[in-house]
């Protein structure tokens, strides 16, 4: 275990100094005139431009500007936007705040999804409209997240007028509205863009629980319990589901880093304020330092969530069995 | 899962539909609440809620609810003499016999919003802020020409100016926000923003400052007491969307009440719609295909500066086919520098005519030969092609550029279309980093303002002359106009200088928008003017019944 | 399988010969007055664009720069995956598990960062860039394959037998490994050409990808998304197509992962969406 431990570190240690040296390298490659600014920002006084280059830490050498930057995101500075001079941090902050909102939404629903599907096709694998089910949703997966976010934009937005075309909230209710009434604003855009992302993610979900289940039920653990006149349902809920919740979460920690890229579009195709509509934006601005600064943060998010699952499931099941078929 | 987990996902559950079903219990006491209030869809926020120091539209807007001018312009405007303005802050005035002074008289009701009195000196003091170099306001150069402003009694507030011109009632009324001295008297000139003022603005307005959460809202509420009468919406609440589409989409779906101006396929479902309305009001917007008349271009040097070669150009391009398509019913061909709106156009004046053969027998004649290679045109082994820079925010333009570079490419000119963002392209427009660009010119309601744009610029104060065009008879005709009493032969002259524009194909012409503002049913606007649609909000009525 | 190698090689094929496929120049704006977002007709069976551009004729053309890309981009990537794993299952084990290691902490780095890297100092792409860059972040997924693969194969009773016999590293992989790494290879190479397909589309959906107006499905897409109510067909029909591409690619390497038994799609199938 602690030997685990200690390699699963180092591979995040070493995930983050990729990260960091990417971010950094950024900010050193990008042409001299976007770290002032004098293309970016009509207004800014030559004056304003030395102040910005004196930040930045331009004159230094290459080593004791990348310890700099790294002391930087340790301490949670990651420097200033270039489009509005606003601490990289805070920009990210409140972007990101809003990207978890969306992406524990469509996770949780992608477990319930998987969860729900992907039993009922192990339990009962000899069901039709199960397993026309599960196909429809392994076809889905491999349906590109904004195409499907644009078709379901079209038939559910469009098409019925029940959902928002996009955004987080409608503006007005979120200022003028009662309580009760920005929460249900809020939750009615939450539904499209937390489906996309369910509809893609509960496949890979699915399918590693019916493959486990579909085990399960063969072992004679279950069989007694089947045997012993238990209903399906119990024999199915205490004793085969449990044993199948740590592959599941770490099925999760293996896509996570697919899950950011998924996210990022449906993000932009639903205008949704988060992280990944930011940084897009940022790009098309040329401002490096809040890009290099999302880059630094979601590699932390990402390479720190998959570290705590693996750790978690290690400890909870040291079999730490991850059962990965086909993708039939 | 433990059974214990499972009692608490029920207890969620109930309480998640609980609050599903006080929803409905409460709604209609939201909207009772809200019906009052006037709500703006906008796109972008205000960026001061100082007069002299705002630059946007939305600036503008916020600032004329909250502060004061001396006279009150009519619908229609008329920029010479004072025919065309009606009291606001000054009661009446009066002319000194050589016209070089007008004395205001303040009305004596007149509060700001902390209960001060206005008083002449504010006047005196609003005049200083704005042409204050320190303050380095933008609007500084609207003032050019007024001596100073001084104050003969705590009631009357007298400008006076160097020379006298046909526009002077105009300058002083329709440029000077009346700002508190008691309160920004003592605030250092260079760090206004920084200011309490600059978050909890005071003026003498019909609707007086509550808050602003920036990127987010601003909001107003009446001042019951004041002057002129209290206004008709209780609240004028600016809300800024993410982008245009959403903020067209809270006024289609009856969220908010008004939006500024309507693009797109947001028209086509206004007009649909039974309970939001499409208000046309006067357009002084005009878009062009601006040249870089400085700039070495295919290996030549100040090619746009030929005036053959933009001839050519303009014959090239199917105008009209152009805004049908990337406009609609939205918008018409522009015909010059100024709009259908502009005072003394005349929209029968003679333009280029679409005419590609035409085009391309000059530009043979001129050495620009097509080559079967690359299917363009060469001369001394350049072809001819150039860059056209574009915001990349402007969906309308971004449009326009495609649809240019096609029609172009017939005749085998190469466009490349270099789209920038908004701040960026500001920047290099002022610097003269461009070949060409698409850009669109807010008009004064002044003709004399087309100086700014079109006349010869002198040194490096190129103003808004971004190319730096240069055209010594159009100059001459201007400067005649300007200082000309007679309003027969002023408007000859202005109809002249503009023909003189047209015939010279300073830029190609494209189009001026229709603006059609979307307005819900439960509003009665009122007064939309071209250069302000805003300036008569207060009066706007609010029915108390709201939409569905 | 048939079916879906029927698909693929029609796409193909249209995308190949799009010069003498397409009824119209994609870039020609036919009549920007009449024609402008024309619904499908006998004369523009998949409608016009905004402009006035034949959808068809920009969808085969399209479909010339979408697969172009994640062609390229799969064959850099299966060099490079190849090339990296039979090296690191070669050398000396401690040797190999650094360089394995290395592909492990690649994979735990969401690879869409960067792409945005990339775009922010280069801004838009040509095509070549943009296949070089998916090229280079999507091999670490083959790598792995052909590591666990040659590691197996080698230790396999003939093939140490062979060793035994004196036969030459370089002959013994040439006449017991490669052979059998062609099959799970190609398998994977098939579902890394779906997956790129479909980022390439998102990239250049999201403004990222190949520089307009070079028509790309993505880009297409993104043109339609602004008519969805109103020309559905702008975006429906490069979705379709992307759709039916992925799939089809997808499928193949099923058929083909299921071909050469479990190994292959067990060490791919986690890439596929990465």
């Amino acid at each position: 275990m602690a030997s685990f431990i200690v390699r699963r570190l180092l591979h995040t240690i070493a995930v983050m100094v990729i990260a960091v040296t990417l971010g950094f390298s950024l900010v050193h490659l990008a042409p001299g005139d976007a770290m002032t600014g004098d293309v970016t920002q009509a207004g800014r006084s030559a004056d304003a431009s030395a102040r910005l280059r004196a930040r930045a830490g331009l004159d230094q050498p290459l080593a004791l500007q990348y310890a700099r930057f790294v002391r930087g995101a340790l301490h949670g500075d990651l420097g200033h936007s270039l489009t509005d001079d606003q601490p990289v941090a805070s920009v990210l902050w409140a972007a990101l705040r809003n990207s978890l909102v969306l992406a524990g939404a469509g996770l949780l629903a992608a477990v319930t999804l998987g969860l729900v599907i992907g039993s009922a096709q192990g339990w009962y694998p000899e069901w039709r409209l199960l397993q026309l089910l599960g196909r429809a949703l392994t076809t889905l997966y491999a349906v590109p997240e904004f195409v499907l976010a644009i078709a379901l934009i079209g038939a559910l937005a469009y098409g019925t007028g029940w959902f928002p075309v996009g955004g987080m909230h409608d503006p007005v209710t979120s200022l003028l509205g009662s309580t009760s009434e920005r929460v249900a604003d809020q939750l009615r855009h939450l539904v499209l863009p937390a489906l996309t992302l369910a509809l893609g993610w509960g496949a890979a979900v699915a399918r590693q629980q019916r493959a486990a289940i579909a085990e399960s039920a063969g072992t004679d653990f279950i069989r007694t319990a089947r045997a012993k006149g238990r209903s399906e349902f119990v024999a199915l809920v205490r004793h085969a589901l449990p044993t199948t919740i740590a592959p599941v979460i770490a099925v999760i920690g293996l896509m996570l880093p697919a899950m950011v890229g998924g996210s990022v579009i449906v993000e932009v195709v639903y205008a949704w304020p988060g992280l990944g509509v930011q940084v897009v934006h940022a790009v098309a601005q040329r401002d490096v330092p809040v890009v290099s600064g999302a880059i630094v943060v979601i590699a932390l998010l990402v390479a720190g969530s998959s570290l705590l699952i693996d750790v978690a499931i290690r400890a909870a099941d040291p079999r730490q069995r991850v059962t990965r078929s086909g993708n039939g | 899962m433990r059974p214990s987990n499972y009692r608490r996902l029920a207890a969620a559950l109930i309480a998640a539909l609980a609050l599903a079903g006080c929803s409905r219990s409460d709604a209609g006491a939201a909207k009772s609440a809200r019906s009052s209030v006037l709500t703006i869809s906008t796109a972008v926020d205000a960026d001061a809620l100082i007069p002299p120091l705002v630059g946007t539209t939305q600036g503008k807007q916020a600032v004329d609810m909250l502060f004061d001018f001396l006279a009150e312009a009519k619908t229609p405007m008329s920029t010479t003499g004072d025919a065309g303005f009606g009291p606001q802050l000054a009661t009446r005035w009066e002319w000194a016999p050589d016209s070089l002074s007008i004395a205001f008289s303040i009305d004596p009701r007149a509060r700001w919003h902390d209960g001060v009195p206005v008083r002449a000196n504010d006047v005196r003091f609003s005049f200083a802020l704005f042409t204050d170099p320190v303050v380095a306001s933008m609007h500084a150069g609207n003032f050019v020409g007024i001596d100073s402003v001084s104050v003969r009694d705590s009631l009357t507030a007298v400008v006076w100016w160097h020379k006298r011109h046909p526009e002077q009632f105009f300058q002083i009324a329709y440029n000077l926000a009346v700002m508190p001295e008691h309160l920004l008297g003592k605030v250092p000139r260079d760090s206004l923003l920084r200011s309490p003022f600059a978050e909890h603005p005071i003026g003498s307005g019909r609707y007086r400052f509550t808050q602003w959460k920036r990127q987010h809202d601003l909001m107003f509420e009446a001042d019951t007491g004041n002057y002129r009468g209290a206004p008709g919406a209780s609240r004028i609440v600016w809300i800024v969307a993410a982008d245009p589409t959403a903020a067209s989409l809270s006024v289609l779906a009856g969220q908010a009440d008004v939006l500024e101006f309507l693009r797109g396929d947001a028209f086509t479902q206004t007009l649909k719609s039974p309970n939001v309305r499409a208000v046309e009001y006067p357009s002084l917007d005009y878009a062009y295909m601006l040249f870089n008349y400085q700039r070495t271009v295919s290996g030549t040097r100040r090619l746009f500066a030929e005036r053959a070669i933009r001839v050519a150009l303009t014959q090239t391009i199917n105008r009209a086919a152009v805004v049908a398509n990337a406009l609609d019913s939205l918008g018409r061909v522009a015909l010059g520098p100024f709009t259908r709106a502009t005072h003394a156009v005349d929209t029968t004046m003679r333009q280029i005519a679409f005419d590609s053969g035409a085009a391309a027998r000059t530009l043979d004649s001129l050495g620009w030969r097509l080559e079967p290679g690359d299917g363009l045109r060469h001369r001394a082994g350049r072809a001819l092609q150039f860059k056209l820079m574009v915001p990349a925010s402007s969906a309308t333009r971004g449009r326009v550029a495609v649809l240019l570079q096609a029609q172009l490419k017939t005749i085998g000119v190469q466009v490349d279309i270099d789209a920038v963002e908004s701040q960026v392209f500001g920047a290099r427009l002022a610097k003269g980093d461009f070949d060409a660009a698409l850009n669109v010119w807010r008009t004064d309601p002044s003709p004399s303002t087309i100086r700014q744009v079109w006349a010869t610029a002198h040194g490096t104060d190129v103003e808004a002359n971004f190319g730096r065009y240069s055209n010594a008879s159009f100059d001459a005709a201007l400067d005649t106009a300007a200082v000309t009493f007679d309003p027969a032969r002023r408007s000859d002259l202005y109809r002249r200088a503009y023909q003189t524009i047209v015939d010279d194909a300073a830029a190609v012409w494209l189009f001026e928008p229709r603006n059609f503002a979307a307005i819900n049913a439960r509003v009665k606007p009122s007064g939309m003017r071209g250069d302000a649609w805003w300036a008569a909000l207060p009066s706007w009525r609010v029915s108390e019944a709201s939409t569905p | 399988m048939r079916r879906a190698a029927v698909v693929l090689l029609l796409i193909v094929t249209a995308a190949i010969l799009a010069p003498w496929l397409a009824p119209y120049d994609p870039a020609a704006q036919l009549d920007i007055v009449q024609l402008k977002n024309g619904a499908p007709s006998l004369a523009h069976w998949l409608g016009t664009d905004p402009y006035s551009r034949d959808v068809l004729s920009r969808a085969v053309f399209g479909a010339r720069t979408s697969l172009m890309v994640a062609a390229l981009a799969t064959v850099l990537a299966t060099v490079v995956g190849c090339a990296w794993g039979a090296c690191a299952a070669s050398v000396s084990e401690g040797l190999g598990d650094g360089l394995m290691s290395v592909v492990d902490v690649m994979r735990s780095l969401p690879r869409v960062l960067v792409f945005l890297g990339v775009a922010v100092l280069l801004g838009p792409l040509s095509a070549v860039t943009l296949a070089l860059v998916l090229g280079a972040t999507a091999w670490t997924g083959t790598s792995r394959l052909v590591y666990v693969l040659v590691r197996e194969i080698t230790a396999r009773p003939f093939v140490e037998a062979a060793r035994a016999m004196g036969a030459s590293r370089w002959r013994l992989m040439q006449r017991h490994v490669m052979p059998q790494l062609l099959t799970p290879v190609v398998a994977s190479g098939a579902l890394l050409l779906a997956d790129l397909l479909a980022v390439e589309a998102g990239l250049s959906f999201i403004g990222l990808g190949v520089r307009p107006p070079g028509a790309s499905w993505g880009s297409m897409l993104q043109d339609g998304l602004p008519y969805l109510r109103s020309a559905w067909w702008l975006a429906a029909v490069p979705s379709l197509l992307l759709i039916a591409t992925v799939l089809s690619a997808a499928g193949i390497a099923d058929r083909l992962g299921q071909a050469s038994g479990r190994r292959a799609s067990r060490a791919a199938g986690s890439s596929a969406s990465s």
